[in-house]
């Protein structure tokens, strides 16, 4: 009697297996299709990871190139340098050994006086026309001393120039500085780029990738460049900040600023961690200064309150002098 | 009169060394970051700080505000040369309390009229 509810179920159970059948049947040829897809997609991101490692292989090797260019205008830099110096120095010789001719000649119209003064004190009279000759000849020689020292001034005179121009050579080398910052600014890009695209191949190999590890493409803040970094020679902005220091009158700074001069300042500011850690980090997006911000600044009394997110205009030399008097 | 300059650019070191030189100061000290300076600056007493911004370590900024918690240096004159000229960024160095600024690229003259600048205000 009891076996009548199994036979039933059985059949209930071959029912449902019957529709699974069905069922498969008609999914089979979109599982097929899903399989082919995967199968494509498969080899589609195998290429792409290929090309995405082959690409940052390149940038690897961008790095080190610029790397090595930095070092390159480093190291010629340093010679250019050193033969500035070296002409300085040669300058500097020519130079004393022209004092030391000008002295000479000093030295050698006073002997000759004495010995002009000595002939005349030892022949006395009768020997007038002995006297004047060697006087016309002292007198000769004096003139061509005269005409020696005016080309050694002339000499001394054309050496300024060129020392100038080596100073102003060595001046220019700055340049050298501010590539080596924009460069490295530039690597520091590649370097994150490349370091979020390894992520992403870790993340798409293994599944493990933590998000943490994706730099966040700001410089640490001991980052040893300024990433707008730039060599502007033009007198544009102190034109620009004479113009507005010449509306403004100037600010009074207070502290340890030039101008202010009170050493007693506390210094509680500038222990505070705050102002440093902010300073640190290289600008990305930082605000140009204007005149009138940096004076708001320092009638502020120095402490700034951190607004002015306007835009503004680089901050010139005589801005920034005018913020120190 | 004794000056400390510090700047991790030792093309830097060389033209700010030379253009001290030029003004008539000869006797200097030269360090290449922030922490480097510190020790240079209990090993040889400078008169006078000329550093940069952006270095390695420690920067001019971090240096500065450890210069002036000194208990002997605090009121060492400091001048920053950096090639940042921003607003925000000179009123960092100003709450750090340096006591001028130079933009680089800088001339002689600026460097000169600067030195004279802080060693007036520290008089």
């Amino acid at each position: 009697m009891s076996s009548r509810p199994q036979v039933q179920e059985f059949l209930d159970k071959l029912d449902e297996l019957q529709a699974i059948f069905v069922l498969s049947r008609r999914f089979a040829p979109f599982l097929d299709e899903l399989f082919d897809f995967v199968q494509d997609i498969t080899v589609l991101l195998e290429e792409v990871n290929t090309t995405i490692r082959t690409r940052s292989g390149h940038m690897e090797r961008a790095t080190e190139h610029l790397k090595s260019v930095s070092e390159a205008t480093e190291v010629a830099t340093s010679e250019i340098l050193d033969h500035s110096d070296e002409v300085l120095k040669d300058l500097r010789s020519i130079e004393d050994q022209l004092s030391t001719l000008e002295e000479q000649f000093a030295e050698e119209a006073k002997a000759d006086n004495q010995v002009l003064a000595l002939l005349r004190e030892e022949l006395g009279e009768g020997h007038e026309e002995l006297l004047d000759e060697v006087a016309r000849i002292q007198g000769r020689k004096q003139d061509l001393r005269d005409e020696w020292a005016a080309q050694l001034q002339e000499t001394r005179d054309s050496l300024s120039p060129i020392r100038d121009r080596m100073n102003q050579i060595m001046m220019s080398l700055q340049v050298q500085d501010v590539t080596e910052q924009q460069l490295s600014s530039v690597n520091h890009l590649i370097e994150t780029v490349r370091d979020r695209i390894d992520a992403l191949l870790a993340r798409l190999g293994t599944g493990q990738a933590d998000r943490s590890e994706a730099p966040s493409g700001e410089p640490s803040r001991t980052a040893a460049f300024n990433m707008n970094a730039e060599y502007d020679r033009s007198d544009d902005k102190q034109r620009m900040a004479d113009d507005v220091v010449a509306g403004d009158g100037g600010g009074a700074p207070t502290g340890r600023n030039s101008g202010g001069g009170t050493n007693g300042a506390s210094s509680q500011s500038a222990s505070s961690n705050g102002a440093s850690s902010g300073a640190s980090s290289s600008n990305g997006g930082g605000t140009a200064a204007s005149q009138s911000d940096i004076d708001d600044m320092f009638d502020d009394g120095g402490g700034g309150s951190g607004g002015g997110d306007e835009g503004g205009e680089a901050a010139s030399q005589e801005e920034i002098d005018e913020l120190f008097q | 009169m004794k000056f400390l300059i510090v700047d991790d650019s030792p093309t830097m070191l060389r033209i700010i060394r030379n253009a001290l030189q030029e003004i008539g100061y000869d006797d200097i000290v030269e360090a290449e970051d922030g922490e480097d300076a510190l020790e240079k600056l209990e090993e040889n007493a400078p008169d006078f700080v000329v550093t940069d911004w952006n270095m390695p370590n420690m920067n001019g900024v971090d240096l500065t505000s450890n210069i002036r918690n000194h208990p002997e240096y605090s009121d060492l004159p400091i001048l920053m040369i950096t090639t940042r000229g921003m607003k925000e960024d000179v009123k960092t160095a100003m709450k750090a309390e340096v006591n001028n600024y130079i933009v680089k690229p800088f001339e002689p003259e600026v460097l000169e009229e600067k030195v004279d600048s802080c060693l007036e205000a520290a008089a």
